[in-house]
Parts: C-alpha cells; structure tokens; sequence
C-alpha cells in the first residue's frame, strides 16, 4: 500500500511540476531573480534526472545479479562516456548553438540532405531506450500492483504522452530536477539501510560459493506458464499445474518443470532457487569471479566485456536526450561546469548500484525463476520486515517511477523533436503529432519485448549511438576534414550494420555462439568501422566544407574574451 | 503501356523536356543569388543549354566559376570582364578570340545583370566555326538576370525588416520619455534616492535600447531591457498594474530578435490597461514546447477591437501598434512565414499576444 501511495505521489508531483514548474515572480523588483539562468548545480541535477535512467536503475542491478561481477565494466562505460562527453562534447554543441543533433550536423557539414538521415538515427535510438524504459515502467507496476505487465506499459506511455502534448513540459529543468532527487535517495536510502544491516550481520552474506537459496519460505504466484530448471530435489507446497498434471499440496519436483499460468508454489527455507529455462545458473564463486566459460553472450564473456565497454563509453556520447540537456546553459563554461557536477553526482550513483544487484541475489531468488530478474532494485526492502520493509520498497519504487518518467519524457521529447522539426516542417501541432505517434508505436512494441531484459534493449541502442551518432559528433566537433560524404557513409556503415545486428538479435534470428556475440553486442567492431569509414571517405572527397575557419572558432573559443583569462 | 507511350514519344519530345529541366535547374540556381556556389551551377547548365566547350561565370572584377575544359583563363577573363563591363550601355554579347592549346577559339560574352545594373559576365567557348547563336545567348543572360533580380529581392526583404528595427530603436515613443521623466521629476524632492534609481534605469533602458547593429539577442537579455522598461512605467502608473512572471529556465538562452517582448509589453501597457478602469495585471510567460518555445504577453485590460488589430497587423492603420506590427514582420523575416506574431483579443477581454521561437 505504501509503496503504490509512494509511486502515485511522484507520478502526481511530476505532472503538477510540469505544468506549473516555472519561475515564478510576482513584481518587477523579483524580475532579475525570475529570468536569471539556471545555476550550474541546479542543472546537473536536471542531467542527472535524465540520465538516470530505469536502464541503470533496474537494468544495471539485474544484470549483476544474474551474470555478476563482469557486469561492473558497463558502469565503468557509462562512467568513461559521461567524462568524454563533458570533456569533448558539452562546450562545444552549446556554443555552435543549434538545439538537435541533426541541426548541428547540418550547420556543420553545411548539408540539408544529411538532416533527416542523422534524425532517423536519433529516432532509432531513442525508440530502442525507451522501449526500456516502458518495460521498467510495466515490471515496477506489476511487482507493486500485481497486474499484468502490460497495464504498466500503457499506463505511463500514455501519461508521458498525454502530458507533453498538453504542454505538461512547460520548464523540463524543474521537473527534471526534483525528480532526481527520488531517484537519487531510492538508490541511497536501500543502500545505507542494508549496508547497514548487513556490516552488523543482521543478513545473509552476499558472496558465498553457493547457489542462491531462499532465504524464508517464499510464496511464488506464476502468471504466466513457464520452464523452470530445479537444481536441486525439493520438497514444495503446490497449486495449479506442473508439467501439464493438476496438483494441490507437497510435490516434489526436480530438473526441468513447465509450471502452468496461475500455479502458485511455496518454496522452503534453504531450497535453491529455480531458474527460468535459458537462464545460467551460477554459483556464488563463478558469479563473483569475472570471466570463466559463463553462458553471457554466447559463451564469450571476453568479447561481451569489451564490446559492452565501448557501447556504453560511446553510446553515452551519441545519446540525443542527453546532449539536449546542455542547451539550457547560457554558454560553453556553464555547460562544462554543468558537466563536472553532473559527474559528481553520478559516479556516487553508479557506485551504490552493484550492491543492490548482490543483494537483490540475496533478496529475490525466485526472480530467476519467473523471468522477472528487472525487479531485482525493487525487492530490496524485502530483507527488513514489516513496515520498515514496506517504507524501503516505497522509496525504491518512487525512485524507480522518477527514473522511467524522466527519461522516458526526454527521450520523447527527442525522438517528436526529431521528428517534427528536422524531418517534417516545424511546428507545435506537428510536435504533438509525433508525440503520440511516438508514444503509441513504442507502446505496442513496449508489449512485446515482455522477454527481453532492460539491459539488452539498452546495449542496443547503445551500440547503435555508439556507431553512428557518437562518431558524427566527435569527428564533427574535432576533425575539419570530415565531409558530408564521409559523414552519410558513416551513418550507413556504421549506424546501418548496428541497427540490423541490433534487431536481427531482437527478433531471435541469431544463433548461438560467436554469431550471437557479434551481432548481439555490435559495438565493438562496428563503432571503430563507422570511425574509419568516416575518416577513409572524406579523406577521398574533394568537396570540402566551407568556412571551416568561422564554424571551429565558434565551436572551440569562448564566448567572451574574458572567459579565457578566468 | 509505359513502353507504348515511349516508343511513341518522338525524339524532339525528350530533347525539349531536357532543355526544360536544364532551364528550370539553371533558375533556380540564379534564384538563389550570386556566390561561388550558384555560379558553378549556372556555368554548368548554360554549357549544356549551348553546347559549348566551356563556360565562365565571373562577377564583376573576378571569375567565381567555369564549367567544361580546364582553362587558364584568369587573367584573359579578367582583362575581357573590365572591358565589357566599361563598354557597357548596349546589352548585345560580343565576341573575342583566345587561344587555346594551339587552337582558335572563339568566345562570347554577356554581361548578367541585377535590376538593371552590371553584377558580371558570362563567357561562353565555342570552336571558331561552330557559329553560336548570339540572340540565344543573350535571351538566357536575360533569363538569368531575372533570377539574379529576384534573388536580391528577396534578399531587400530582410534588409527591410532590419530597416525596421533600427527605426523601431529611433522610436522610443516620446510619449514614454516624457511620461518617464515626468514621473522622476515628481521623485526628486520627495524620494531623491529613487529619482538616481529611476534615472540610471532610463540610462540603461536608453542604452541597450540603441544598441547598434545587433539584431538578434537572447531571451533572457530581452527580459532585461523589459524589465527596466516596467520599472519606469510603474514609477509613473504605481500600483495601477501589477505584473506577474513565469519563465522556464530553458527559454532564457533561445536566440529572440532584438526588441521582440519589449514593443509587446509596450501595447499591453499603453493600449490595454492604461485604459481600464481600476487595476490591471500583465502576464510574462515563457515556456518550453520541445523544440520551440512560446512567450505569451498577456494584460487584463481593455482589448483591441479586432477590425482595427486586422487593420493595424495588415500597415493599414500606422497611428497605434506600429510596434507589434513591426514584432510581425521581423519574426516572419527570421524564422519563416509560420512564426508569425498570434493575437487574441476581444473589447474588452484583455489581450493576448504569443510569439513561438524555434530553439
């Protein structure tokens, strides 16, 4: 109850803040405090809100909790990503001034045709992310609630859009902003709690060689008909359907069990946990040590290491929603100084996450078994009892809902803004337009990618950022040679190649293996290949851009002279 | 079917449909002005539309493009250009030889011209004896003229709407200066402190006001010049009007024409609640639309009777309102015929004035 009162409440406070959250000002002597520009801090904080997404927040904790200590290298990713963006990126966008990618690729190269390709990507991208987010949104409202998966999708997909084409996002900074902050403290306040209880011994250690084991006897509903593998023999209490006979009392099972929609099992103190079919079942030692011949992408935990470390180091630079967010500094040095706060209150951020994921091990050992591993954040407050239980959950499922609303406004308002304003004729009534059909696309698909782990929808569009966004960007910024040809072929090689490994692994047409490896993670071979088709390509095009000279200088030297002497 | 039709079509059909592509390309290249870029372009389609061996376009002292064999003509061209365009009064081609790879050539020349006046040449070779048809290349120098003309038309209509603003910064109503030193006048004996105040304020709101050769600002240094604009009319109106602000951070760095809100406010105060009776309250919002922005200016006051609004919006009426009228056209100038100035307004139901800016 709790809990639910707790999501509604930041469900409630972000719609009352996007259409009221202005600044206010009642005469004209608060006039100067009401069109001041927003401190630096206070934008990091709005960065950081849309950075936060439900793809770190529930994504990254599930993914550790399933795969491991391998996993820490994608927040070392994001962390490399975010720390180039500032060093490299935020200035220089800020100051060329134009408000999306694909306007700045086109004052840059000086190509409209280029326009509606860089946006295409832009929408590719942000589709794949929000997908995420919607499956974050329907995991987290069916873990509070209990209603079906899809009830969680369309509800806030249909609340994000409603609210922006109401002109709900009146002063984004502001929301933004606050909702950091939930997101922020659902992340700490577990963190401290449980480190806590768990310095004192009052919980079960999070590292043993072991199997996970449920820690009390657990009651699992199963909606949905299922396969599990029982590890070990058990004695448990049923109801429903196992392997297709009606039972209702002790059953013992083992091995391989279809569990049918409906049944319920009472699994005892100290049986080992069932996994869902397809799902690698590791022992406490494989799982903290990284590497080894674990089952992660094909058998490949090397290349899926490294791959998923450039996806996420590059990926982060490519991220339209982000690069947004630094046109609300006034100039170049705010957007910098914008940036290093933002650093600093993300780094915190990705340190605590891990540790939710190895206790989320600890707390949720049936999550294995029903395929729900992306609530593993959300079943935290279950190592406390009563009511101090419920007020963690609470505070982990605001934060939860802070994360997926924020960003999944961002990246709606980048993927309408990309669509109304670099590929059809700008406009508000086109901007609303694309929101719903935005919206209402990406619910349809957000129902179907029920299977797939927050985590693979990220990597996706990470790669394919990584692949063709990042590197238009970074070459634009930094290297005058690059051409209009060159920056089209880049797309088409590298963006192109990452989109269709990227959803020949959604729909399930790759094997296993190294096929599944290369395709499924593409980042690795295909960001150096669209650097390197950008480069070769311009190199041998004789049209160069011109006013080179006037377009770097207004990149790269501050606004003011004075800003170079402080 | 399709085939059918082809084998019909005779070849004069697909030669003329040919010339007519090559013509429309060569237009609108010139429609675009005259730069290096439109040049090579114009070069390239008189080539093809004469079967020439090649073309050079050069405005009036140097050659910005050529089409067709590489030739080093600079300084030919140079020499040829000075002296047509000296020898300019009859608009007939001439024609000269050159001598290219051991070869005769003979080349015509045009001379392009914008409204009339000389703004370059066209060059055109062709081998001695394949007799060029002079009346076809001055009726396409003609042609292109004519773009070249329009072109700087449309180019004039941004250069009005500069115009306009920089009569816009001459024309800080008088009415306002005197109502502004009125008021610090009253000030000096009674409330010396805020006479020096109100004083500095005019010197700012003056300053910025004349400001040259800026056209465009940021919103947040327009709320700025708005801001010591209302401190000077409240000095005057005092608590007649009350004013309420609600701006989203994100719209203070979006780039605005200088002297968009200011007029705005300006016609909420003078034509809206200057008349109410009682007190009045004018609204600033700015807020964020994804990838526009919105500023409403919004008073309580009398409103506009729509017929004369339509009048005042169209240059019909130039007593009141020249500001926002002015506010239109610049916006229209900058940003497109769909970022117009929107105004709802009824008598008496107050006003409302938004302006949307691409971010």
């Amino acid at each position: 109850m709790i809990p639910t009162i707790a999501v509604l409440g930041v469900t409630a406070l972000t719609l009352a803040l996007g259409t009221v959250g202005l600044r206010f000002a009642r005469t004209t002597s608060n006039f100067f405090v009401a069109s001041r520009s927003v401190h630096p801090v206070w934008n990091a904080f709005a960065v950081s809100g849309e950075a936060m997404s439900a793809a770190s927040y529930l994504g990254l904790p599930a993914l550790i909790m399933v795969f491991g200590v391998d996993l820490l290298w994608a927040l070392l990713g994001w962390t490399v990503g975010f720390l180039m963006l500032s060093l490299f990126m935020a200035a220089p966008v800020r100051r060329f001034g134009s408000y999306t990618i694909p306007e700045f690729i086109e004052g840059r190269l000086d190509a409209p045709h280029l326009r509606p390709v860089v946006a295409v990507m832009v929408i590719v991208v942000t589709w794949f992310f929000l997908l995420a987010q919607l499956k974050g949104a329907g995991v987290v409202v069916q873990g509070l609630i209990g209603t079906p998966y899809w009830v969680g999708v369309v509800a806030v997909g249909l609340l994000v859009a409603l609210n922006l084409s109401s002109g709900g996002m009146r002063g984004i900074t502001f929301v933004q902003g606050f909702q950091f902050f939930f997101i922020f403290l659902g992340i700490l306040v577990p963190f401290v709690v449980v480190s806590v209880l768990w310095f004192n011994g009052d919980t079960e250690p999070i590292i043993t060689d072991d199997y996970p084991r449920f820690i009390e006897d657990t009651t699992v509903d199963y909606r949905e008909t299922i396969t599990i593998e029982v590890g070990e023999l058990a004695i448990v209490q049923a109801s429903g359907s196992l392997d297709g006979q009606a039972v209702d009392g002790p059953v013992t099972i083992t091995g391989s069990v279809e569990v049918g929609a409906g049944s319920t099992i009472v699994w005892p103190e100290g049986s080992a946990a069932p996994f869902a079919q397809g799902l690698e079942r590791l022992d406490g030692r494989s799982w903290s040590e990284p590497l080894g011949d674990k089952d992660l992408s094909g058998g490949h935990p090397l290349y899926f290491s490294l791959a998923m470390l450039v996806a996420n180091a590059f990926g982060i630079m490519g991220m339209p929603h982000i690069v947004v967010r630094f046109y609300t500094n006034p100039t170049g040095r705010e957007a910098r100084r914008t940036s290093l706060w933002f650093m600093a209150m993300i780094i915190p951020y990705y340190a605590m996450l891990p540790l939710l994921g190895a206790f989320g091990r600890v707390a949720g050992p049936d999550l294995f078994g029903t395929d729900s591993v992306d609530s593993a954040t959300v079943v935290i407050g279950r190592l406390l009892d009563g009511t101090s239980g419920e007020l963690i959950t609470a505070v982990v499922s605001a934060g939860a809902a802070a994360a997926f609303l924020s960003t999944s406004s961002g990246l709606l308002i980048a993927m309408a803004g990309a669509v109304s304003h670099d590929i059809m004729s700008a406009g508000v009534p086109q901007f609303r337009r694309a929101v719903w059909v935005g919206a209402l696309v990406s619910i349809g698909a957000g129902l179907l990618v029920q299977s797939i782990n927050i985590s693979s929808l990220i990597g996706w569009s990470s790669s394919i950022a990584a692949s063709s966004i990042c590197p238009l960007l970074v070459l634009g910024i930094w290297w005058p040679r690059l051409t209009a040809r060159g920056a089209l072929s880049l797309v088409v090689v590298g963006g192109g190649l990452a989109t269709v490994a990227s959803a020949a692994t959604m729909f399930g047409l790759v094997g296993d293996g190294w096929s599944r490896a290369l395709l499924g993670t593409p980042a690795l071979w295909s960001v150096p290949l669209a650097f390197a088709t950008g480069v070769v390509v311009s190199l041998r095009d004789r049209n160069q851009v011109r006013d080179l000279g006037h377009k770097f200088a207004l990149m790269h030297l501050p606004e003011r002279p004075s800003e170079a002497v402080s | 079917m399709s085939l059918f039709r082809q084998s019909r079509r005779s070849a004069g059909a697909s030669d003329r449909r040919e010339l007519l592509v090559t013509l429309n390309e060569l237009s609108q290249s010139a429609r675009r002005g005259f730069d290096r870029e439109s040049a090579g372009h114009i070069a390239h389609a008189v080539m093809q539309l004469l079967d020439a061996q090649a073309v050079a376009v050069t405005d009036d002292s140097s050659l910005l493009a050529q089409a067709g064999s590489e030739i080093e003509w600079q300084d030919t061209i140079a020499e040829r250009t000075d002296s047509v365009l000296e020898r300019r009064r009859s608009s007939r081609p001439t024609f000269y030889d050159m001598v290219i790879e051991r070869q005769t050539m003979s080349v015509a020349v045009a001379v392009l011209t914008s409204d009339d006046l000389p703004v370059g040449t066209l060059h055109v070779v062709t081998p001695k004896d394949a007799d060029l048809d002079l009346g076809e290349l001055e009726e396409l120098a003609a042609l292109i003229s004519t773009q070249l003309a329009l072109a700087e038309l449309e180019q004039s209509r941004v250069f009005a709407a500069e115009a306009e603003l920089r009569a816009l910064r001459a024309q800080v109503s008088p009415h306002f200066l005197h109502n502004a030193l009125t008021a610090i006048a009253g000030l000096v004996n009674t409330n010396p402190a805020r006479a020096r105040e109100l004083i500095a304020t005019l010197a700012e709101f003056l300053r910025v006001t004349f400001q040259p050769k800026q056209a465009m600002t940021t919103v947040a240094e327009e709320l700025r010049l708005v801001e010591a604009y209302l401190e000077l009319e409240q000095a005057r109106f005092g608590d007649r009007f009350a004013v309420r602000l609600n701006i989203a951070p994100e719209t203070l760095v979006v780039g605005i024409p200088f002297l968009t809100i200011q007029p705005l406010v300006e016609n909420a105060i003078r034509h809206g609640l200057e008349a109410r009776p009682g007190n009045g309250l004018l609204t600033i919002i700015a807020e964020d639309a994804g990838p526009e922005i919105a500023i409403h200016v919004e008073d309580d006051g009398v409103g506009i009777d729509p017929e004369q609004l339509r009048a005042a919006m169209e240059g019909a009426d130039e007593t009141v309102h020249v500001g926002i009228l002015s506010v239109d056209t610049r916006l229209r100038a900058r940003f497109g015929a769909e970022y117009g100035l929107t105004i709802s307004t009824g008598a008496n139901a107050g006003t409302k004035a938004t302006v949307r800016l691409p971010k």
